[in-house]
């Protein structure tokens, strides 16, 4: 009687992530570099007017705010975001190959139902939308300026290339897929980071990002996090 | 104190319980200081009590009394049918209650009320003190209005699994172990009963596992309504996915002017009878039973000879006695729904009017609302949104909206991840 | 008195398990409630707790936590909801129902409250 051995385990497993539906997630190995390229070749041109109305219909507004700007730090801002890595996110997620936790499962089952011209539109689209300004953290805070050297001129001592070198000196993004960071919500960036850094991510070609939080400390993360949260786009105010 | 309604239950009871003269000495021990606050029964409604009284006021004293050492959530146990989700994902204790909430456990049945010595009589721990009493005791059900099914069969080979635990587990091992091509036939309960998209819900899930496991089986639902909730997308789902309306059709619906009332069960040759005398033989037979509110609301009289406990919307305070508040299932709480949504959010209404009425200050103007979800499949998810308000004494229902959208998979399948994030968001909120 | 008779009306409406006075569930505009007495922020914003976590601070799964939004933030989310200049999977239904001034209760209690997970609280701290 399955009923019985239950009655005397008393955990409380009513708070735990239900385990089931992680079985309904695809499974992919990660991304070889040819492999990545050659999607990264075959990625349609993108329709921004596609994109627009898909983002709309599809109700991605619903969670990543009007206009792909979300002005909490519960779900990631899509506006200006580098188009390349929206389309490998997007693809990233239908293929299984990122998967982080239950918190995932959202995109992994809406992306099933898009094909990769949908995914190149939708990824223009937002790449048209202008950066987020960062309405996460009061405008005053002080940046350590031990972090502002570690983006710009990294650690060598612990092998870290400078953030700003592939994410760019304003967060704006960088080649290929290397994405915007700026006005990024610190939640989600801070979740990210811990997800590169303990390997649930891993969608990144050749744990090219990855490799870098490695010896990051919570506290380097968290001042990154404040950090990029605060940095406004280029020219703006 | 309700004077004049309390002399009423006298005369309608009997003045017998109330008389303190029957009770004998009471066995607890609490001090005077401090304000006790018993809960009768420890499901969704009495435990958000507790809790939400809790976070309110950290001094008074709280009791739960629960017969159960675990409860078991029903949101989710649909699911278990086809191992979507597992029964220890819904099954709770009440550790985290007791200690991070400092809520005092008694495990035993509450009998009785004496009004007038404002006590609860306990099977087995004597009376119990109170300066207000909270009733939580959920529904029960009324096997009687269908011949020959009882309280034991239920316990043995016909399992209703409407309140989650060891019957869901009969139930699945049940639909498991069919022999195949095999019938399982749901019996569908008149209005009002808890979670009214529920029976459908079941019917989905045993389908779905059925589909994969036994696909030449059948799913007949023997309805006594003619219509339910989200119908049209139930409808949907089962004609795209199983065949519904056609000769090969997995789930078969009968509504009652088809001819799907059941009237009687045949337990010994496995058969239901129908009001139209027809006769189904099938593998598996789950009755959901006509419901009730709990047997201590009748026995206590806060039922009045009703179904339901009557009580005053403002803030759940039961007719009878002003000391007492009446929530969740039990509760005469019509237009809404008997959810375990509104179960909680009535017993937040009761926490505040309580902490108002030790400070002197009349109940907080309420609002409750049942925004809940339900699955047709995995993939397939649906939203309720419904509001009410108090208007003049009466429970007006501002707005009842539920999802419409019939040809968007994408937005389905959200709404599945949806739903099932709000079965883990709300076992959350009422037991961490 | 009063009450012995409402329970005979609500039981003739539970018969049908209808309300008489809006049995399509159609939208009643929040404003013909405006002249009730107020429904406080605690009171509306705790019926939010079974999707976004209690008082708001549930940051575990895709139900964003309400908690420590800045109350012009939270205006302009429930706004946007209300009017569905944000199409939504269910919060423009949840939103339709309020008032702008209830809006605006719920934005002060929900700034109001800790930046912090539930679970990470001692509900206890304080007591005598
Ligand atoms: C299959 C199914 C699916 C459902 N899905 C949903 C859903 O998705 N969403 C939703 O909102 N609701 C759902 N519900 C409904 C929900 O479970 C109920 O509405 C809710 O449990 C009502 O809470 P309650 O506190 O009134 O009763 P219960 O949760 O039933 O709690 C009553 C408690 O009182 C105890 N008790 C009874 N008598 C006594 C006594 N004399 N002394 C002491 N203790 C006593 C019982 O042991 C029990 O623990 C579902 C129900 C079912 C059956
Ligand atoms: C129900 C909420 C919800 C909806 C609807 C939704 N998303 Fe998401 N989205 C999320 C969450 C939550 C994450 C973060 C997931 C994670 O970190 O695991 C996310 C992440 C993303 C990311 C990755 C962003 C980054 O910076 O890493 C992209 C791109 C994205 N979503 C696009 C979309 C698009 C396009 C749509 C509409 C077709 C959409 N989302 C609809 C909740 C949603
Ligand atoms: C060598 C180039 C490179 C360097 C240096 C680099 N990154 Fe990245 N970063 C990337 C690429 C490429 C991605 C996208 C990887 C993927 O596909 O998942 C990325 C992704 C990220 C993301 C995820 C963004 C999102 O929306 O989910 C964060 C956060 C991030 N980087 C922060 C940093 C920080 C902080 C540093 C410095 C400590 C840094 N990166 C250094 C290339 C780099
Ligand atoms: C049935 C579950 C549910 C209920 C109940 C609910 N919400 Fe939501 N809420 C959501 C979901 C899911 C989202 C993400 C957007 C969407 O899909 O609609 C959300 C988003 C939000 C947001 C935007 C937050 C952000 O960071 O973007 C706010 C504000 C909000 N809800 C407020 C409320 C308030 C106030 C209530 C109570 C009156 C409430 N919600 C009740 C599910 C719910």
């Amino acid at each position: 009687m399955k009923f019985k051995r239950l009655l005397i385990a008393t955990g409380l497993s009513v708070f735990a992530a239900t385990s089931v539906m992680a079985s309904s997630v695809p499974h992919a190995e990660p991304w070889t570099a040819k492999e990545w390229l050659d999607a990264k070749r075959s990625m349609p041109q993108g329709d921004i007017d596609k994109g627009k109305l898909l983002a709309e219909q599809g109700y991605c507004y619903s969670c990543h705010g009007v206009e792909g700007n979300n002005p909490t730090q519960s779900t990631p801002s899509l506006a200006g975001q580098n188009a390349v890595y929206t389309y490998k996110m997007l693809s990233d997620y239908k293929s299984g190959r990122f998967y982080v936790d239950h918190k995932s499962h959202v995109m992994v089952h809406l992306m099933q139902y898009y094909d990769q011209q949908q995914m190149a539109d939708i990824a223009a689209y937002y790449a048209a939308q202008p950066l987020p300004h960062g309405e996460y953290i009061s405008k005053d805070v002080e940046v350590d300026p031990t972090i502002i050297r570690l983006v710009a001129k990294g650690d060598t001592s612990r092998m870290i290339v400078p953030c700003a070198s592939c994410h760019g000196a304003h967060g704006e993004g960088g080649m290929n897929e290397t994405p915007a960071l700026t006005g990024m919500s610190p939640r989600m960036f801070i979740r990210q980071m811990n997800a590169y850094k303990d390997g649930t991510r891993h969608n990144d070609v050749n744990s090219g990002m990855a490799q870098f939080t490695k010896d990051l400390t919570d506290e380097e993360i968290q001042a990154l996090a404040d950090y990029y949260a605060q940095l406004k786009p280029r020219g703006a105010q | 104190m309700n004077t004049l309604s309390r002399r009423e239950l006298m005369k309608r009871f009997g003045a017998a319980g109330l008389s303190m003269g029957l009770f004998g000495a009471s066995k607890e021990a609490w001090s005077k200081t401090a304000p006790h606050i018993v809960i009768v029964g420890g499901g969704i409604g009495g435990v958000s009590a507790a809790k939400y009284l809790r976070i309110l006021d950290k001094n008074v004293k709280i009791t739960i009394i629960e017969p159960n050492l675990e409860y078991v959530f029903c949101p989710g146990s649909n699911e278990v049918l086809n191992d979507f989700v597992s029964i220890e994902d819904l099954t709770v204790n009440y550790e985290n209650i007791k200690s991070r909430y400092a809520v005092n456990i008694v495990t035993d049945l509450a009998t009785d009320i004496d009004y007038a010595g404002k006590r609860v009589k306990t099977k087995a721990n004597g009376f119990i003190s109170y300066d207000k009493l909270i009733v939580a005791p959920g529904p029960d059900y009324k096997f009687g209005d269908i011949e020959g099914y009882s309280k034991q069969l239920a316990e043995g080979d016909f399992p209703h699994a409407w309140k989650a635990g060891p019957q869901t587990m009969k139930l699945r091992e049940q639909i498991h172990n069919m022999p195949k091509g095999g019938v399982v036939a749901i019996s569908s309960p008149p209005m009002p009963y808890r979670c009214p998209p529920a029976p459908y819900e079941r019917a989905s899930f045993v389908a779905e596992w059925l589909s994969h496991h036994n696909p030449t089986a059948k799913v007949l639902i023997l309805d006594s309504k003619n219509s339910f909730t989200f119908r049209k997308h139930y409808i949907d789902y089962w004609t795209k996915k199983r065949g519904f309306g056609t000769k090969e059709a997995m789930i078969e619906w009968v509504p009652a002017e088809k001819g799907g009332r059941v009237t009687q069960l045949d337990a010994a040759n496995k058969t239901l009878v129908t009001a139209d005398g027809e006769r189904i033989q099938a593998d598996v037979i789950n009755i959901i039973p006509a419901h009730t509110a709990a047997k201590f609301t009748h026995d206590t009289g806060l039922s009045q000879g009703n179904e339901w406990v009557p009580i005053d919307p403002m803030d759940y305070r039961s007719m009878v006695d002003d000391d007492v508040y009446v929530v969740g299932d039990a509760t005469e709480s019509s237009p809404m729904v008997k959810t375990g949504y509104l179960a909680s959010n009535h017993s937040k209404a009761v926490a505040q009017s309580i902490v108002n009425s030790f400070a002197g200050k009349p109940p907080v103007q309420p609002l409750y609302t049942n925004n809940c979800v339900a699955l047709a499949g995995e993939d397939y998810g649906m939203t309720i949104t419904d509001t009410f308000r108090v208007q003049n004494g009466k429970i007006v229902k501002q707005y009842g909206h539920q999802s419409t959208e019939l040809d968007n998979d994408a937005l389905h399948h959200i709404r599945a991840s949806l739903a099932m994030n709000w079965q883990r968001a709300f076992r959350r909120d009422i037991f961490e | 008195m009063k009450k012995t008779l409402l329970v005979s009306l609500i039981s003739v409406s539970a018969l049908f398990g209808m309300n008489s006075a809006n049995a399509s569930g159609a939208l009643i505009p929040a404003d013909k409630f405006a002249q009730d007495p107020q429904i406080p922020g605690k009171m509306l914003g705790d019926n939010c707790s079974a999707c976004h976590g209690t008082l708001g601070r549930f940051y575990d799964e895709s139900m964003p936590p309400l908690a420590g939004i800045p109350r012009d933030v939270f205006i302009k989310l429930m706004q946007d909801f209300k009017n569905e200049v944000r199409p939504s999977i269910v919060m423009n239904h949840v939103a339709k129902v309020f008032t702008d001034k209830e809006i605006e209760r719920m934005a002060d209690y929900f700034a109001a409250q800790a930046d912090r997970p539930w679970k990470e609280e001692n509900v206890l701290e304080g007591a005598q």
